[in-house]
């Protein structure tokens, strides 16, 4: 029986310090216990920038597309038919015409051929890559630029660590801005959410969407208000009672986050060590 | 030969669509020797596709047998399948189809090009 | 002229940036405004505008898979082509994972049995609504939903739509953070994009990544250096290498806390804090001017 628990920090806004309370809480959890950070932003991973790790890629994440049609070809429409992406065009005379850009690797074409005419090529959507400092281990997804489907580098990622993180006490995962798939397939298996915001009127708006998909995936919330002297708490204040999630901490804007940020360190301030020590505590 | 204009409704009369993608109809015009001898509507099913509607859209027409479209915006992914399918378009002027249609066989309206299409609003 | 404001990185200033150009662009006639940014929709706060400003309607851009336990036979074959992870094995029986399934079909194709449906969802929400002379278009990806970058095109279409009846000149296009789905598909077809950065390694690594996007989609862009005064030695990193690469930079923005009370009280900054006018008459003056080139 393993004694891990899954957190995902989140938060809906973008640019509400995800990734600055991620590392920070991640390495100060790893003075006592054994700790995996996961940066599964994967359209912008910046958690190995934040702590100054050296990432080193541990595979390609492939996808199979189809480039193109053999002689076999017997001009039926199947594929196109099949493609539900829009990413086969079919000219009467020449056959199928295949649009990279609209195909998600599905493979659907490929099962509609009657005659196996369709040459599939694999291709790779983004890379897994592994790092450790700072006392923690790293994992983190990086999706190849001009690609469209987050979400198949994000379950690599989770299927890189299936079996490894039972070792760990904490695995930290650092998702993306904003709910849709990518998101939500990183918040898959998490025990705890923490939902990042700020005292804004965006930063509430899209608080309150984050906590309304955290309440339909089932997984248990707490709030970080972040920057917190700057705007107006009530916002948030408002939006976290409406949902019934306590705020766990509040980390109050400061130089100190903002230099530890450019220089790459963890922004270990006293509000992290006290949000660590509350986690260690709801453990036991 | 055949010309697709994108349409708000099935008439010649309606006003033509502002989008070729998610139009509601397909206005078909017959053209032979320089006059129009038929038109057909033809409700647009791209309407309600997943993604890339632009891209049924051209294969829609392509089946209806069109070699030429006559459309205010025309997205770049659509732009290249009807290429593709060896459909030309032309710019479309405000007004109905039929002024359109008008304007066309009076050789007034100009050959979109791939920069010409995304974002022109002709007034 | 479609104007495509990104940045890669959150909370880097896209919004802001966006609601001001539009605010100006707004002083000589109607434009468009296009909150594409659909998981978290927040463009029309800063233009004071809340929920029932806007006319919304549900689309459906999307399926989800379906099986029938009565006609599997339990063959597993639906799994091993599912390329989502979306389906999974239960007491011999598949379950799809609904927010995992991209309702590709694959599965609906490779079932021997025919035992596995597509059923259309409602996904989203897509609608209009106005301030004064500007139109703003927006889309909601429902919770748990798929399919984001689907409701942006919609967002876009809406917005032309917006644009032939206001007989407005030019879109601003609010994206999304991130490079992925939802962004792509606000950066194909845009005339010029506007990239939003601030001067930190991450937001840098992120301007470099959204850069390729826009290589890639061959969309010509100017840079923002946004909260220029918070890090001046890595602004100027910036200026360096936008300087290498050519690429032009359209302003640089100092950090205040003027953005930030514009914000809270819902205001475009051109109209709460003026005397940052200069700085976004002259980001606009530039993209405007690049379509000429």
């Amino acid at each position: 029986m393993s004694n891990l628990t899954r957190i995902a920090i989140t938060g809906g806004k973008g640019g509400t310090g995800k990734s600055l309370v991620a590392t920070a809480l991640a390495v100060e959890l790893a003075k006592t216990s054994k700790v995996l950070l996961v940066d599964m932003d994967v359209d912008c991973p910046d958690d190995h920038l934040l702590l100054s790790i050296e990432p080193k890629k541990e595979k390609d994440v492939m996808i199979t597309m189809p480039t193109g049609i053999s002689q076999k070809c017997i001009k039926c429409g199947k594929c196109a038919e099949a493609c539900r992406e829009n990413a086969i065009l079919f000219h009467k005379e020449t056959g199928p015409k295949f649009i990279p850009d609209q195909c998600i690797g599905c493979t659907a074409c490929m099962i509609s051929c009657p005659v196996d005419a369709i040459i599939a090529e694999e291709v790779s959507t983004g890379s897994v890559y592994t790092g450790s400092g700072w006392g923690i281990d790293f994992v983190s997804g990086e999706l190849a630029a001009g690609k469209k489907e987050s979400s198949p580098v994000v379950n690599a990622v989770n299927k890189h660590i299936a079996n490894s993180q039972e070792q760990y006490d904490y695995v930290i995962v650092d998702t993306a801005a904003g709910t849709h798939c990518n998101v939500i397939a990183a918040l898959r298996g998490c025990d705890l959410a923490l939902a990042v915001t700020e005292a804004t009127p965006m930063g509430a708006h899209d608080l309150n969407l984050i906590l309304e998909l955290l309440a339909e995936l089932n997984i248990p919330a707490k709030g970080i208000l972040n920057k917190a002297g700057v705007g107006k708490r009530e916002l948030s204040e408002t939006v976290f009672a409406k949902h019934n999630v306590p705020i766990l901490e509040e980390i109050p804007y400061s130089r100190e986050i903002a230099l530890s940020y450019s220089k790459g360190t963890p922004a270990i301030v006293s509000q992290i060590k006290e949000l660590a020590e509350k986690i260690r505590r709801q453990k036991l | 030969m055949k010309v697709l204009f994108p349409s708000q409704d099935a008439s010649m009369d309606s006003k033509m669509s502002p989008v070729f993608g998610r139009c509601p109809y397909f206005m078909v015009v017959e053209i032979e020797n320089g006059s129009i001898v038929g038109s057909t509507p033809v409700p647009n099913e791209a309407v309600s596709q997943q993604g890339g509607a632009g891209i049924a859209a051209a294969q829609a027409a392509h089946e209806l047998g069109v070699s030429i479209i006559v459309a205010g915006t025309v997205g770049p992914k659509a732009f290249d399948a009807l290429k593709s399918l060896g459909i030309e378009v032309y710019e479309s002027v405000s007004g109905t189809v039929q002024d359109n249609a008008d304007a066309f066989l009076q050789g007034q309206l100009p050959k979109a090009s791939p920069d010409s299409h995304a974002g022109l609003f002709k007034k | 002229m479609i104007i495509n404001v990104l940045s890669g990185k959150g909370g880097a200033g896209k919004s802001t940036v966006s609601a001001s150009l539009t605010a100006l662009l707004a002083e000589s006639g109607p434009v468009v405004a296009a909150d594409c940014d659909v998981d978290t929709p927040n463009l029309g706060i800063l233009f004071g505008m809340d929920k029932e400003d806007f006319e919304m309607s549900p689309v459906s851009t999307g399926s989800k898979a379906i099986v029938d336990p009565n006609k599997c036979t339990g063959c597993g074959k639906c799994k091993d082509i599912c390329v989502f992870s979306a389906i999974d094995f239960s007491e011999g029986k598949p379950t799809i994972d609904k927010y995992a399934c991209e309702g590709c079909g694959a599965c609906q194709l490779i079932c021997p049995e025919g035992a596995i449906e597509l059923k259309r969802v409602q996904n989203g929400w897509v609608g209009i609504g106005s301030k004064g002379k500007i139109g703003v278009a927006t889309g909601l990806l429902r919770i748990g939903q798929a399919g984001s970058g689907d409701i942006v095109t919609l967002v876009k279409e809406k917005a032309t739509e917006l644009q032939s009846k206001l007989e407005a000149e030019h879109i601003v296009l609010d994206s999304a953070a991130g490079i992925g789905c939802p962004v792509i598909a606000s950066v194909k077809g845009s005339d010029y994009a506007v990239a939003v950065t601030e001067p930190t390694p991450s937001a840098f690594s992120d301007l470099l990544r959204a850069i390729e996007v826009l290589d890639y989609f061959k969309v010509p862009y100017g840079i923002v250096v946004n909260k220029s005064t918070l890090n001046p030695d890595f602004s100027q990193e910036v200026r360096k290498f936008a300087q290498e690469k050519g690429i032009e930079i359209l302003a640089e923005i100092p950090y205040e806390i003027s953005f930030v009370e514009s914000a809270v009280e819902m205001r475009p900054v051109v109209e709460h804090s003026p005397q940052f006018r200069p700085l976004f008459e002259q980001i606009l003056e530039k993209a405007l001017s690049s379509s000429k080139s």
